[in-house]
């Protein structure tokens, strides 16, 4: 791999690991919250 | 007062309309009806953000051409020229949420800004890492403190800042003002960042796809390079509104559970 692709490939590889960390922590929380709010008010759920 | 002036009395009637804008604005308010609105369009924007940014990068990786000069290198391009839209479109973002929550005390106005400012923060280090990457085999040095660079580093503070503030205080309103403050104070940079290219002598070209007249750029190039900032907007525009969901329904649980801890007092 020559120099070039070698930045290339680092430049898009932190891009998708940024955005997919992003992503994947706002997955996380959503279901912590969502399995928090089923226990604490379950007839609530239709408003979450 | 002349006692033939009737004295001030408070108004009757109806309560007058608020402005259109102002009234759309809070249909959005109620955190149910938020929720409600936007979970059935969530799996297709997903779909949609993660099918054009994976277009744009096969176009941008595979289809699209080698630069005369700049060689593989130019691939980085597709990736670093939307960071940085994103990073100052994004700011002018925050700065109308802060608007709208100084303006109206828009509830959701504030929990975007506040779930707004990493994701741009994230954008922005990434639009200056990728600029170091392009900018060692080009310039041969990772960093030159010409103002573009400088200025984005400044806006990456900003944003770190603002992501700082509103958690710095207990009562999440005053952070969320102070927030506001530091936002609309933090704008008069995007137009700083933008210009500086032209109003100083830089190591950073100029602009050569947002120029007025023609871009200087050949099709090859563009195409996938807007295919590229589309993508990665959904997908920003996506991971902010999948944050402010998440922020939702966490402060929900905060409530509940001070409401049940109210009630266990109580019957103590």
């Amino acid at each position: 791999m020559t120099t070039h692709w070698l930045h290339v490939s680092l430049s898009w590889a932190i891009t998708a690991l940024v955005f997919g960390g992003l992503a994947f922590g706002a997955f996380l929380r959503h279901r912590t919250a969502a399995a928090r709010l089923k226990q604490l008010d379950p007839r609530g759920e239709r408003d979450a | 007062m002349d006692a033939s002036t009737p004295a001030p009395t408070r108004p009757t009637g109806p309560r007058p309309a608020a402005p259109a804008g102002g009234r759309s604005l809070h249909r959005f308010a109620n955190p149910g009806r938020f929720l409600r609105m936007t979970d059935p369009w969530m799996p297709w924007l997903w779909a949609l953000a993660i099918g054009v940014t994976g277009l744009g990068a096969a176009w941008a990786l595979l289809l699209s051409p080698t630069d005369w000069q700049q060689g593989e290198t130019v691939r980085i391009m597709y990736v670093h020229v939307p960071m940085a839209w994103l990073a100052m479109g994004g700011y002018t973002g925050l700065a109308i949420l802060s608007i709208m929550s100084l303006i109206w005390r828009h509830p959701l106005a504030d929990l975007t800004a506040r779930e707004l400012s990493p994701v741009g923060a994230a954008a922005t280090a990434l639009c200056l890492a990728t600029g170091s990457l392009w900018g060692k085999p080009m310039w041969g040095t990772w960093w030159v403190w010409d103002a573009r660079l400088t200025s984005v580093l400044v806006l990456f503070f900003l944003w770190l800042g603002h992501a700082a503030l509103v958690r710095a205080f207990d009562d999440a309103e005053r952070g969320a003002r102070a927030g506001a403050i530091l936002a609309l104070v933090g704008i008069v940079n995007v137009p700083i960042v933008k210009f500086s290219v032209d109003w100083w002598n830089t190591l950073h070209q100029p602009a050569s796809v947002t120029r007025l007249d023609s871009p200087g750029m050949h099709v090859d190039m563009l195409y996938p390079l807007l295919t590229c900032a589309i993508g990665f907007s959904l997908l920003f525009a996506v991971v902010v509104l999948a944050r402010t969901r998440a922020a939702v329904m966490e402060r929900r649980v905060r409530a509940l559970e001070t409401a049940r801890a109210r009630r266990l007092d109580a019957a103590q």
